[in-house]
């Protein structure tokens, strides 16, 4: 089951609560971990998919799914669950053979950070492996000479960043991030001096980059394993119009 | 401890220290040298007068400084750095490990190294002609999952190691800019034994490569990479039939009929091969050059090859003296069970998933796959296997069949995943495995495991050294289980579980006789980590913080024990406690 998830920058809209929510200080034994998508805090957001048991909010690409005790956990995402097995299940039962409830966003070529546990070299020849002489759009490419994947060998991946209306651009090291999310949190504090207002990011901003092609697509419809094989640059749009010369839809959930 | 008591009473010791050295020179075990140094203070200067070669696991435990002091005359080192899950992206980079600090110290105290062996460390192009010049009689270097270098790098080495026996370049993440580094070696330059540069990208000039490799006589290993063609591999092996260990290049290029029959009768010359690997891009066409080679093969390394079930059935049917395999998870259940039927004395076997991140469980291997090879092979100890599907029968089963099991490591790719068949938890699988395997040194578990695994490990495990635990178990008594109940457990690393700071304060006694403790994603907190930190002067507790996060939570833990104090050298984004 896919879903295209519009990756808004801020909180969800029906929980507009747990964005000012505050962290839980204080030791205790079995402390809660309370995390958001919109505070730069966010414990979850540094992986893509960041696994808990049931005591704690689970995050998903800007969505907030929380499980208390005794509570019916609030989802407004219908989300990807694993087996497709039912997945309204209480810690209690995982003896009994039913699985707890995990959310995850797509598997393939997005899934967790370092999930399955194969070296980076590995991954890199998986990838070469399944693309010998093609890449994802039908081009026939020479892998050998690397010059269309300039990334692929070294540590860092600097792209270009611009926003409009700022005249001085930025760059970042795509290589850092894992996950739209975390990506978009270091954009914000980036360019915190030009938001006019950081709580309503997702309401004026919108994340933009150019592919390979040269086309301007909107960030967050494509898996990150695709977005950082083909992203050239990145420009942050204001949402006053400016969306409506791309062309293309945009899917808010 | 007679010694210790005849000097307490004042009488020479049964023999001279001259003579107590040369007997311990013989000694090579590490553990043995411990065991050595620990029975008297004669016998611990003896040992640490002839001690040649170390091993620090931990490249933060302790100093260059009081290595340099305490063993004066090292001819060999080998050091491993960054916490293993640094080899799945888990830690940021520019974390650490960084080899340069040790060169200065080893450059005034052991002028006369000869041999470096690193892992996971951090090495400049700097560092490597650092090498490369203050070390006159140096001569093997090993670089296994390195990063901060790049083909310069080790053009110093190359232009400048006049002794080198050994380049061996392994799996590094490392900046490729151009093959010419092997050019440098110079043209008087034939000690090299062991070449290895499988894993790099770029081109290399062949007729320089050709050249080094004619006049290495003793070259016994020689590990290509992908771009060396068939043709250009022929070439090579002709000028080098000792070669015992060949990791081959591509294996993709057109031959004409005269090429592939030069390439068979390179081949057939091969009779002491004992290690093959490499063949990317291999087809079933060329396979048959190879069946002459594999005689006596012990170690196939196919995880870089796409091949089909019956493309290894073939090849494994000219192998039967084969050891360790290391397959992709292409060749199915049908090509394990032909493992199963071909090598009967096969001890390792490592299955990796040609496609880690596609939820397709139609690809790969499953759970009858690694019961056909526990029927045939029954010396099998070591596995690391990646299935999407698995059952406690099978795996009861499987142990079973293999009883000497040191390694299990086994990866049922989707988190959480139950046996598929009963739809419970995998508990009773790890219990059969740790109750059977009474060796087991290493394990991995998987799969959806409550607390019930984890009281199996602590009661059945009492040998197990390494644990890797993934989304797994249901609270803090889970790893209050295996700290209190595995004595021998060195490293453990662990993440995205449900243990707290309850479960991390239960260990704190633990972790001094634990080489390292890693967790991630799971329920740790500052102020947990601070309490250990305070309670155990004598561990190093540092959490890995990559933004301006939330104050409280400790995202990533990395606990270790070390007589060097905190890292003087830690980035702004590990915070020590």
């Amino acid at each position: 089951m896919e879903l295209q998830l519009g990756l808004a920058l801020g909180p969800p809209i029906h929980n507009p609560n747990k964005c000012l929510d505050l962290k839980i200080c204080g030791f205790e034994p079995n402390e809660q971990v309370s995390s958001t998508p919109w505070t730069m805090s966010c414990v979850g957001a540094k992986n893509e998919f960041h696994v808990k048991n049931k005591r704690s909010s689970i995050e998903a690409f800007g969505s907030v799914v929380e499980e208390e005790e005794g509570q019916k956990p609030k989802t407004t995402l219908p989300l990807v669950s694993w087996s497709d097995q039912p997945h309204e299940e209480e810690e209690d039962n995982c003896g009994r053979g039913k699985i707890c409830k995990r959310l995850i966003i797509e598997r393939n070529q997005g899934g967790i950070v370092g999930w399955p546990p194969i070296n980076s070299l590995r991954q890199k020849l998986l990838y070469q492996n399944r693309h010998p002489h093609q890449n994802q759009h039908g081009r026939i490419e020479n892998n050998r000479t690397g010059e269309n994947r300039p990334h692929s060998r070294s540590n860092s991946m600097y792209v270009k960043v611009k926003m409009e209306g700022v005249a001085i651009g930025r760059k970042i090291d795509l290589k850092r991030y894992h996950s739209y999310q975390t990506l978009k949190e270091s954009l914000i504090s980036m360019f915190s001096k030009n938001l006019r207002s950081e709580l309503d990011v997702s309401a004026n901003y919108t994340l933009t980059y150019q592919d390979r092609e040269g086309d301007w697509l909107i960030a967050g419809d494509v898996p990150w394993r695709t977005f950082i094989n083909s992203v050239r640059r990145l420009e942050i749009l204001n949402n006053n119009g400016s969306l409506y010369r791309l062309g293309s839809p945009w899917f808010i959930i | 401890m007679d010694c210790k008591r005849n000097r307490d009473m004042k009488s020479p010791p049964p023999f001279p220290d001259e003579v107590l050295e040369r007997i311990l020179s013989f000694i090579t075990s590490r553990k043995d040298r411990s065991a050595v140094s620990l029975v008297s203070k004669d016998w611990y200067n003896a040992e640490r007068w002839t001690r040649t070669s170390i091993f620090i696991g931990n490249c933060y435990s302790v100093s260059p400084q009081i290595v340099i002091r305490r063993f004066p005359k090292i001819k060999s080192v080998t050091i491993k750095g960054k916490p293993r899950f640094s080899d799945f992206n888990l830690v940021p980079p520019n974390w650490g490990a960084d080899i340069q600090a040790w060169l200065f110290a080893f450059a005034s105290a052991y002028p006369f190294l000869e041999e470096l062996r690193l892992k996971r460390m951090t090495v400049s192009d700097e560092s490597l002609e650092f090498l490369s010049l203050k070390f006159s009689n140096f001569k093997a270097l090993s670089l296994l999952s390195c990063d901060g270098f790049s083909t310069d790098g080790l053009a110093f080495i190359a232009s400048n190691s006049k002794n080198l026996i050994e380049l061996d370049i392994q799996e590094n993440a490392i900046d490729d800019f151009s093959g010419n580094w092997l050019c440098c070696f110079p043209e008087n330059f034939t000690s090299l034994e062991i070449l290895n540069f499988a894993n790099l990208n770029s081109d290399v000039n062949f007729d320089a490569l050709e050249r080094l490799v004619s006049r290495c006589r003793s070259l016994r290993v020689l590990k290509v990479n992908k771009n060396i063609q068939l043709g250009q591999l022929q070439r090579l092996l002709v000028k080098a039939p000792q070669l015992t260990e060949i990791g081959t290049g591509s294996f993709l290029q057109e031959l004409n009929l005269q090429q592939y029959a030069e390439l068979a009768c390179a081949f057939n010359h091969f009779k002491n091969l004992h290690t093959l690997s490499g063949l990317w891009e291999v087809t079933s066409v060329y396979l048959p050059v190879l069946y002459p080679a594999c005689t006596n093969l012990t170690f196939l390394n196919l995880s870089t090859a796409v091949l089909q079930s019956d493309e290894l059935a073939k090849v494994l049917g000219h192998c039967p003296r084969l050891q360790r395999l290391w397959v992709l998870d292409t060749v199915g259940d049908a090509g394990l069970q032909s493992v199963g039927s071909s090598c009967p004395l096969l001890e390792e076997l490592r299955v990796f998933p040609a496609d880690p991140y596609s939820q397709d469980i139609f690809h790969g291997v499953t759970e009858s796959g690694f019961l056909a090879v526990s029927r045939g092979c029954r010396r099998l100890h070591y596995v690391l296997y990646f299935c999407r599907q698995m059952t406690n029968a099978a795996v009861a089963t499987i142990v079973q069949n293999c009883p000497d099991f040191t390694h299990f490591r086994l990866c049922i790719m989707n988190p959480h995943q139950p046996d598929y068949l009963t739809d419970k938890p995998m508990d009773e699988a790890f219990g059969a495995i740790v109750k059977t395997c009474t060796k087991l040194q290493r394990l991995a578990v998987s799969g959806l495991l409550t607390d019930m695994t984890f009281e199996y490990i602590a009661k059945y495990a009492k040998n197990l050294e390494t644990l890797s635990v993934a989304f797994a178990g249901s609270s803090d008594w889970g790893m209050q289980c295996v700290l209190d109940g595995c004595p021998k457990l060195r490293k453990l690393e662990i993440r995205d579980c449900p243990f707290g700071n309850a479960a991390l304060l239960s260990g704190m006694e633990r972790y001094e006789s634990m080489r390292s403790l890693w967790m991630s994603a799971c329920n740790l907190t500052m102020n947990g980590c601070r309490l250990l930190a305070q309670e155990m002067p004598r561990l190093n507790v540092e959490v890995i913080k990559e933004d301006e996060s939330e104050d409280c939570v400790a995202e990533k833990v990395y606990v270790y024990r070390s007589v060097a104090g905190p890292r003087s050298d830690a980035p702004s984004f590990v915070l020590t406690l």
